[in-house]
């Protein structure tokens, strides 16, 4: 019966979908491919990007010959993957404790507020000189940008998120004698987390780029720093690999925090879900 | 005056809040440890940024007709100071309004060309998903290679930053029209040109508005990323110029600055939002402004 369901015949059906996916991945290659005969040297074709992600993956005499670790490009990787991921948590945990309780506080609300203000319009980006100088060329400084600007995100997510849970949820809970531990575990959290995951999901999309950009202003290992060494001798091929390596664990963290949401809302109607 | 006073009394916990951030800031200045080089403490209170920083930036003006050049032996004078400001400002600013003018128009259309039908939709949608997962800063040295590192190139840059989300915005925005829409006005009679002016850009309005405020963040962050690492002018590139003397004193004057542009750009949008806006309830125009 599923099977059926997949093979009805029709733009909107699965099999639609996918085969037109493939065939626009497939033009988009295609259109890369024309793209680097026109080009030339500095737009490198996919094919060769392929065989660069193979060859230096986890082993690269290249970037070795530039004066980084032997390892390839995996150890890089892994390296920005874990700032940004740890980066990400922890301002995840700060923004939603903090919005949270400034939307049950009016207190924390007036405090936060022009806070959250300045730092949600400054460019977070003006920051990172200053990182580098107070906390030097360590993994603690694009750590720490990254996990403040999680923060100043998911705290206004979680406050207006936490304001469109209908309030009869909270009134029912407090009649029932709720106290403010129940009331958030049961409640507001539950009911506001399709929208948190959109702020997880905007923070992650943001991080990736402002991890690799402090890498580039200074930092002795990581994605941004092999771009900054790949850009002095001209290796157009080497970045465009590790770029799109990047995007690849960008997509795959997307992706798991979406499973997470559908595991974790399993219990809503379905058009509930989406934010 | 009144109103001023209930302003204060209103927002008092507030106001205190940056009163407190200020002073905080002041008292580290003062307490934390002076660097050894003239010109970089740790943390610079705000008379030094705004008394040997500010005065400092003279030494990025290179026009002798209108103020000393210092770098050719000239002295450092306010005037000098307030024109380089003045001329990197303009400079990021430039590169910021005509990308993101230019990334929004271009993608704007290239998103309802392809909203027209959902065969070119199902074609799009996973290279442009895959497109808009590439770390946008990431990609900066790329844009060195292929147009320089020049004005230009900074402007492309932006654009295409923009660009993607309004691309990916319009096409969410199409297909979320009730189909309803669009065949009552075809059964009136409507020509497409019609059915596009009176239906689908009255609607796709607020989507649109709600990519302004997100694209206006990246295309500060788009801007400045690259005059860090590229463009050798504007305000961005200054900061770096201090940092390589960590001269915190001006990264933080410029920073300020920046604070106040970017306030600024927001404030002024959002003025203009909510005016083009006002026919709509004001639920729905609010959240598309948010």
């Amino acid at each position: 019966m599923r099977l059926r369901k997949f093979f009805r015949i029709g733009l909107d059906a699965p099999l639609g979908i996918f085969l037109l996916s493939v065939i626009g991945l497939a033009l988009t290659l295609a259109l890369w491919q024309v793209a680097s005969e026109l080009v030339g040297r500095y737009m490198p074709p996919p094919l060769a990007v392929l065989n660069n992600m193979i060859a230096n993956f986890s082993a690269s005499r290249a970037l070795q010959g530039l004066g980084l670790p032997p390892g390839g490009y995996l150890p890089h990787l892994m390296y920005t993957v874990w700032n940004v991921t740890l980066g990400v948590s922890i301002g995840v945990a700060i923004g939603i404790t903090t919005g949270l309780a400034s939307w049950r506080w009016r207190m924390v609300d007036e405090v936060t507020d022009p806070i959250v203000t300045i730092f949600g319009t400054l460019p977070i980006l003006v920051a990172a000189p200053f990182f580098l100088i107070w906390f030097g060329l360590v993994a603690f400084a694009q750590v720490s940008l990254v996990a403040f600007y999680a923060a100043v995100i998911l705290h206004l997510y979680s406050l207006r998120a936490s304001r469109n849970v209908d309030p009869r949820y909270r009134d029912y809970a407090l009649t029932l004698g709720a106290n403010d531990s129940a009331l958030f575990r049961r409640i507001m959290v539950p009911a506001a987390l399709p929208e948190l995951v959109g702020g997880i999901r905007i923070a992650f999309a943001a991080a990736w780029g402002l991890a690799a950009i402090a890498e580039l202003l200074g930092a002795q290992f990581g994605v941004g720093r092999v771009i900054v060494s790949l850009t002095a001798v001209y290796d157009v091929e080497s970045i465009v690999s590790i770029v799109l390596l990047l995007s690849a664990f960008a997509v795959l963290l997307d992706v798991l925090v979406l499973a997470g949401r559908a595991w974790a809302t399993r219990w809503m109607p379905r058009e509930a879900r989406r934010p | 005056m009144k109103a001023l006073r209930r302003y204060v009394v209103e927002r008092k916990v507030s106001l205190l809040t940056i009163l407190a951030l200020l002073l905080a800031w002041q008292a580290a200045g003062y307490l934390s440890p002076t660097s050894a080089l003239r010109g970089s403490p740790l943390v610079p209170p705000f008379e030094f940024i705004f008394g040997p920083a500010l005065l400092g930036m003279s030494d990025y003006w290179q026009y002798e007709a209108l103020a000393p050049v210092p770098s050719l032996g000239g002295e450092q004078t306010w005037r000098g100071a307030f024109l380089a400001l003045g001329y990197h400002s303009a400079l990021t600013l430039w590169r910021l309004v005509s990308g993101f003018v230019i990334g929004a128009v271009i993608g704007t259309i290239l998103g309802l060309l392809v909203a027209r039908s959902s065969i070119t939709r199902g074609l799009f949608a996973l290279p442009l998903h895959l497109l808009r997962m590439i770390p946008l800063l990431a990609t900066i040295p790329l844009f060195q290679f292929w147009f320089g590192a020049t004005n230009m190139s900074a402007i492309i840059f932006v654009a295409y930053g923009v660009g993607v989300v309004y691309f990916v915005g319009t096409i969410n925005a199409v297909s979320n029209i009730p189909p309803r829409y669009i065949e009552y006005a075809r059964t009136l009679g409507a020509s497409e040109w019609r059915i596009f002016r009176s239906i689908i850009f009255p609607a796709i309005l607020p989507e649109l508005f709600s990519s302004v405020m997100l694209t206006l963040g990246l295309a500060w962050s788009a801007v400045i990323g690259a005059e860090y690492i590229g463009v050798n002018s504007g305000i961005g590139r200054m900061i770096i110029w201090a940092e390589f003397f960590s001269n915190t004193g001006r990264m933080a004057l410029v920073t300020i600055l920046l604070m106040v542009y970017a306030g600024l750009s927001y404030f002024l949008f959002r003025r203009i939002a909510a005016r083009i806006l006002s026919w709509m309830p004001s639920s729905a125009s609010r959240s598309a402004v948010l």
